[in-house]
């Protein structure tokens, strides 16, 4: 930590590029957007649960509002969203920031390796979350044994895509351990 | 690390300061403090020949070899 610190105290210009791609500064506009929209979907859906909490405690005025589903389930329903939604997020705030340094010319930083395992767990979180609520929702719907297999279906290329994130993040983290050796030699 | 650098000694010997080598072989002062304060992980075959070049001495004349305290222990067992 302390070595990083005085390579960045040697090179205090290293590394910020004069001219970012326009392709970076696409997706650094496009990154913005998605996460000021993820805070709205967030925020709607919070509401959402609340509402369906407040049903779900029993007040009635609440409760004749919903027609086809008991308030219980449409409140696991949004709040599964709502952990979605900030699965979500954190996503895309690892994202930002991979972007950040993307920017500034040197995305081959130990930090880097860790956001990208970040997202890995993330998105295993948010798979496991998904299998749990599908299944509580078919369990209380009282659903045909076809729609329980939906609730235990595994999405495959989901935990694929885990995997691979999880060994780019590796592969990140040894590309920042040669970055800092390059940075080192003489 | 068990390799030190004796760019400093050198230098004092040839009063020649950093700056003056660092313009003479063409690398920068940063990459030349790094090598000095011994932070360096390695060093090119071409900076070495460049260093000893301007410098008119031998690698060994900048290189010491200083066996670690453990180093010493197995040694002796």
């Amino acid at each position: 930590m302390s070595e990083n610190q005085n390579v960045e105290t040697l090179y205090p210009n290293e590394g910020v590029s004069s001219k970012a791609s326009p392709a970076i500064g696409f997706l650094k506009i496009l990154l913005t957007i998605i996460w000021w929209s993820g805070w709205v979907f967030l925020a709607i859906f919070t509401l959402l649960s609340i509402y369906a909490a407040l049903g779900a405690l029993g007040i009635e005025a609440v409760k004749k509002s919903f027609d086809n589903v008991t308030p219980f389930m449409a409140l696991i329903s949004s709040a599964s969203v709502v952990v979605v939604a900030a699965v979500f997020l954190i996503i895309v705030k690892q994202l930002r920031e991979i972007c950040k340094t993307l920017m500034t010319g040197d995305p081959f930083v130990p930090e880097n390796a860790n956001r990208l395992r970040t997202i890995g767990i993330a998105v295993a979180a948010g798979e496991i979350l998904r299998l749990c609520s599908t299944f509580i929702i078919s369990r209380l719907s009282q659903a045909s044994d076809e729609m329980s297999v939906v609730a235990t279906d595994l999405r495959i290329y989901v935990w694929f895509m885990v995997l691979a994130l999880i060994i780019l993040a590796e592969v990140f983290r040894e590309g920042a351990r040669l970055r800092q050796e390059a940075k080192l030699t003489v | 690390m068990t390799i030190r650098v004796n760019l400093d000694r050198v230098l004092l010997e040839r009063r020649m300061s950093l700056t003056e080598l660092s313009d003479r072989i063409g690398i920068t002062l940063a990459n030349l403090s790094i090598l000095k304060t011994g932070k360096a992980r390695a060093v090119r075959f071409s900076t070495l020949s460049a260093l000893c070049r301007e410098l008119n001495c031998q690698p060994a004349d900048l290189l010491v070899y200083e066996p670690e305290e453990d180093e010493h222990i197995k040694a002796a067992e």
